[in-house]
C-alpha cells in the first residue's frame, strides 16, 4: 500500500482494508461551491478511487471568500472541470468524473447510478429533495450539508436503512422562505467545518468503520460554539411513498436558479450587443451605470415595455443575486430575455474591465 | 407548564435564540405546533421540526418536560 494513505493506516481501526474499500469505491459529489470545495480534497488525499463531480456553474469573484478550491484565475471556468485539475494534481491515482450539468430529476438516477455514496453539497432545496428520492430509490447512502450564516447542519441519511431527509424535513418548502449563502452572506470557515464534519462521515462509511452517525442531525453553530444532536427515525410510510413513485418528482420550488434563461458571465460574450436591465428597486445600491444599462421594475417589464421587445437586441436580465431577474425573466418568456445567474459585484467587475478593454 | 423553546437559524432571527410558552403537560407535539404558531407569528411560513431530550418528535409523540427545539432546514451550501 503506498506511503500516501500511511497516516491513515496507522489510525486504530482503519487498516488495509479499509483503505482498500475507499480505492474501489465511488463517490459522487453534486455541487462544488463552499461545501463541495471544503469535502472534494479531503476524498481525494484519501485516496477515494473514483469521484464524480456535478455542478454546472462557474467560478465568480464572489466565490472566492469561502470556495478555496479556486483562484482568482479559474473566474469564468467550469467548477466540476477547475475541481478535478486541482484534485487531480493533488491525487493522480484517482479517476474524477466531470459532469459539468444540473443535477435534475430526469438525470439523477443515471449520475448515481453504481455509486456507493452521493454527497450533498448543494444550496438549493430542489436538488437536496431530488438527491434524496434519487437515493432512496437506487437504495443509495448519501451524506447532506447546509448552511445559514453562522450555522450548520450535516446528517448522514439512508445508510443501512437508516432515516433520510424527508424524515427529518417531511414538508419540503413551497415558497423559498429560507434565503441561500447569496442573499444572506456565509462565515467562511463555516464552510471548513461542516463540510469537514461530511467529509469524515463519508469516509467512514466508505471505509466501513462501525462508527457512522446516521440517523442523527448534527447542528454547529459557529458564534456560540454550540454543537446539537438530534436522532431522527425513518418514516416507512415515506420513504415506501418515495419507492413506489414511477419517476422522481421534483418538489413544486424551484430555487436551484437555473433555467434555459440562465446567463453566467462567461457567456455574456457570446451576446451580440446586450441590452443590461437592472431589475432592483430604484434606490438600490450599489448603483450600475454603463452605456448598455438601463433600470427597469419588474412591473414595467411585465407590462411589455415594447420599446425595450422591438428589434432582436438580446435582453439581459440582472439583480443583486439573479434571484428577482430569473423571477422577471421567467414571467416574461420571450425569446432573447435572459438573467444573470451571478452577483452584483461579479457583474459590475465585469463591466468595468469591458470599459478598460 | 412553562416550557423553554431553543429557535434555529431563520427562527433565531425571527424569535430570538430562546423562547417561552405555557403549555398543558403531555400535550401531543401536533398540538404544540397549533399552539406555536399562534404565539409566534409567521411560524407557519416556515417547514420546521421539533425535537425535545435530544430527538426529533412526530405529531402522534407527547410532550415531555424538556427544552423545545424548534429548528427549519436550512438550504446554503
Amino acid at each position: 500500500m503506498s506511503t500516501r494513505y500511511d497516516r491513515h493506516m496507522k489510525l486504530k481501526g482503519w487498516g488495509a482494508q479499509a483503505q482498500e474499500q475507499l480505492q474501489t469505491a465511488h463517490a459522487v459529489v453534486v455541487g462544488a461551491g463552499g461545501l463541495g470545495s471544503a469535502v472534494l480534497p479531503y476524498l481525494a488525499s484519501a485516496g477515494v478511487g473514483k469521484i464524480s463531480i456535478v455542478d454546472n456553474d462557474r467560478v465568480s469573484l464572489s466565490n472566492l471568500q469561502r470556495q478555496v478550491l479556486y483562484t482568482e484565475k479559474d473566474i469564468s471556468h467550469l467548477k466540476a472541470e477547475v475541481a478535478a485539475e486541482k484534485l487531480s494534481a493533488l491525487n493522480s491515482d484517482i479517476e474524477l468524473v466531470v459532469l459539468s450539468q444540473p443535477f435534475e430529476a430526469h438525470t439523477a438516477e443515471n449520475i448515481i447510478d453504481g455509486c456507493d455514496l452521493v454527497i450533498d453539497c448543494t444550496d438549493n432545496f430542489r436538488t437536496r429533495y431530488l438527491i434524496n428520492d434519487a437515493c432512496v430509490r437506487a437504495d443509495v447512502p448519501f451524506v447532506f450539508g447546509a448552511l445559514y450564516t453562522y450555522s450548520g447542519q450535516m446528517a448522514v441519511c439512508n445508510y443501512k436503512g437508516s432515516a433520510t431527509y424527508r424524515c427529518l424535513f417531511k414538508e419540503p418548502p413551497t415558497d423559498a422562505v429560507i434565503p441561500n449563502c447569496s442573499e444572506i452572506g456565509v462565515f467562511s470557515p463555516l464552510v471548513a467545518l461542516i463540510g469537514s464534519l461530511m467529509a469524515a462521515e463519508v469516509l467512514k462509511v466508505l471505509a466501513g468503520l462501525e462508527s457512522v452517525q446516521t440517523g442523527r442531525l448534527i447542528t454547529y453553530d459557529l458564534l456560540a460554539h454550540q454543537q446539537h444532536t438530534f436522532a431522527f427515525k425513518a418514516d416507512v410510510k415515506a420513504i415506501a411513498r418515495i419507492k413506489s413513485l414511477k419517476c422522481i418528482e421534483p418538489i413544486a420550488l424551484n430555487d436551484c436558479g437555473w433555467n434555459d434563461q440562465t446567463l453566467y458571465l462567461a457567456d455574456l460574450d457570446t451576446l451580440k450587443d446586450p441590452l443590461f436591465i437592472d431589475v432592483r428597486d430604484l434606490k438600490e445600491v450599489p448603483f450600475v451605470k454603463h452605456a448598455s444599462v438601463v433600470k427597469r421594475s419588474s412591473d414595467q417589464l411585465l407590462q411589455r415595455d415594447e420599446q425595450l421587445f422591438e428589434g432582436k437586441r438580446p435582453l439581459v436580465l440582472f439583480c443583486a443575486s439573479g434571484k428577482r431577474a430569473r423571477h422577471s425573466a421567467m414571467k416574461i418568456e420571450r425569446e432573447n430575455v435572459y438573467y444573470l445567474k451571478e452577483e452584483i459585484e461579479d457583474f459590475i467587475h465585469y463591466l468595468n474591465q469591458m470599459k478598460h478593454d | 407548564m412553562e416550557y423553554r423553546l431553543n429557535f434555529y437559524g431563520p427562527l433565531e432571527e425571527l424569535f430570538g435564540a430562546h423562547g417561552t410558552i405555557q403549555l398543558q403537560e403531555g400535550i401531543l407535539f401536533s398540538e404544540l405546533r397549533n399552539q406555536l404558531e399562534g404565539v409566534f407569528k409567521g411560524l407557519d411560513a416556515y417547514p420546521y421540526t421539533l425535537a425535545q431530550d435530544g430527538a426529533m418528535k412526530s405529531d402522534e409523540e407527547e410532550l415531555s418536560t424538556g427544552v423545545i427545539e424548534v429548528f427549519p432546514p436550512f438550504s446554503g451550501g
